[in-house]
């Protein structure tokens, strides 16, 4: 898959906070495992006292671009229909992106997590943690591509049903869109036909629900990054970790694939954090940085063997290793898969 | 030929493993947890990751009496040659040359990995291989000993 650059202002505004607050949405030992997740908080105690209050919903990821470190984190928000824009966006902020800087996000959503603030009391949230690894390995699968953008709405769909399933009633729900609006619209609509669901670019600008998800998200990835990092500073191979860390994990990052190049094994390439599946990675295990060169049988290439493979000779140039590697028979080759 | 000289010392024990691709690299390498750590599955099989994407493995035990050896051929020799070799004496006997191999680690089992999915026990080339050979070697060696014995 191809990266396309994002503008250095962006980076900015990727780039985590250090000391980025710790939400309770990060699992330590499943970011450290490469694991996915997924955290809900408790019910808030505004909604708790009254099932039946009408809620909004409102969803937004992190991490979905094409990122090099790290999960992708879906982000999901809901409050009362009643306080939607005088809580979130009169009180908070939350419609403003531009405010929306990575310390300002940190703190919002330390606000949000901690007791008794007007957010705790009146706000329910959830993130579901995709990690790296599994993002990769879906993309990377045997039998055909699991694409990110269905892993991203079976994530979506996932927290929506997990939500409404703790008898929540959500009314409405909002929600940035993969792909075309419309066909995600109706898609969506048959799944949960009881809400009424909005579908639109940029949703995180114009609902503040949006708003708040997008924060619940991209403050679980920044710091769900800073744990996959603390892995890094804090081994005892002796190697220099530059202050620099590994930045956004944008491939236009400097500071990313600087980090890439140099921490790069040259059999297994990276941990778990890295996505393997996206072009800079794969151009850079196959490239001159003297990783070894590492061959898998070709999808279509489901019967390699040739008639001419049955002939000694044939295209096997000489019968190549000593006489140990030839004790057993001769070595097959990756034709045999 | 080749002769194998097992270790002074009881060998270091190591897992080996199949992968389901080639890798063009021939040496030691540090398999840290951080890029290599199979786990158990629910199922019982075994899953990994490589390079982004998920393996799943299966365990082929060696059977009793069989022993899995990591070998490296040495330049010595088994029989040196004598110090003053009489090269036209064609007559005499001379022995062959055989190299040592030292045993580095030993195991006894080996995983056999697929990609996304572990090995089918009756259609993968390595799994039958592992199996079929165990399984021949050991009727050759049987018929071996039942002619001795008689």
């Amino acid at each position: 898959m191809e990266d396309i650059p994002i503008e250095t202002q962006e980076i900015e505004l990727e780039t985590p906070v250090e000391d980025v607050f710790m939400a309770p949405s990060i699992h330590r030992p499943e970011i450290l495992s490469g694991a996915s997740y997924s955290h809900f908080s408790p019910i808030p105690k505004t909604i708790e006292d009254d099932m039946t209050t009408e809620c909004v919903l409102g969803i937004d990821e992190a991490g979905r671009g094409p990122v090099l470190e790290g999960p992708m984190v879906y982000g999901l928000f809901y409050l009362p229909l009643s306080i939607h824009r005088s809580l979130l966006a009169d009180t908070h902020h939350f419609d403003d992106s531009k405010v929306l800087t990575p310390a300002v996000r940190s703190s919002l959503m330390e606000k949000l997590c901690t007791l008794d603030s007007d957010l705790y009391q009146s706000c329910g949230w959830a993130t579901r943690v995709m990690s790296a690894r599994d993002i990769s390995s879906g993309m990377m699968k045997a039998n055909g591509t699991y694409n990110l953008n269905a892993q991203a709405m079976d994530a979506t769909i996932d927290l929506i049903k997990r939500t409404m399933a703790t008898g929540v009633n959500i009314k409405e729900i909002y929600i940035d869109t993969i792909g075309r609006p419309e066909i995600y619209q109706k898609k969506l609509e048959k799944i949960f036909p009881t809400a009424k669901i909005t579908v639109a670019k940029k949703a995180d600008s114009l609902f503040p629900c949006v708003s708040a998800a997008s924060v619940c998200a991209k403050v679980t990835r920044d710091a769900a990054l800073d744990v996959c990092y603390e892995s890094y500073s804090t081994t005892s191979d002796g190697k220099d970790k530059s202050a620099d860390g590994w930045g956004s994990g944008y491939p236009s990052d400097a500071r990313c694939t600087t980090w890439l190049k140099q921490n790069m094994d040259p059999v297994f390439g990276w941990g778990t954090e890295c996505r393997f599946s996206w072009g800079t990675a794969k151009d850079l295990l196959e490239g001159k940085g003297g990783s070894a060169q590492v061959d898998w049988p070709a999808d279509d290439d489901d019967d390699g063997m040739k008639m001419t493979d049955f002939f000694i000779g044939s295209t096997e140039k000489s019968q190549e290793g000593d006489e140990f590697m030839n004790w057993y028979g001769h070595r097959v080759t990756e034709k045999i898969f | 030929m080749l002769a194998i000289k097992p270790s002074s010392q009881k060998p270091e024990k190591c897992s080996a493993n199949v992968l389901p691709c080639q890798i063009k690299y021939d040496g030691p390498i540090e398999a840290k947890q951080r890029y290599w750590k199979p786990v158990e599955t629910h199922d019982g099989s075994k899953s990994a990751y490589f390079r982004g994407r998920e393996l799943r493995g299966t365990d082929v035990a060696l059977p009793e009496g069989f022993r899995g050896s990591v070998l490296q051929i040495t330049e010595k020799r088994l029989h040196p040659p004598p110090a003053d070799s009489a090269p036209d004496s064609d007559e005499e006997e001379i022995p062959e040359d055989i190299k040592i191999a030292e045993e580095l680690a030993a195991f006894d089992s080996v995983t056999v990995w697929g990609h996304d999915s572990a090995p089918s026990e009756t259609e993968d080339a390595y799994f039958k291989g592992l199996k079929e050979w165990i399984a021949f070697s050991t009727a050759v060696r049987d018929f071996g000993l039942c002619r001795d014995r008689n």
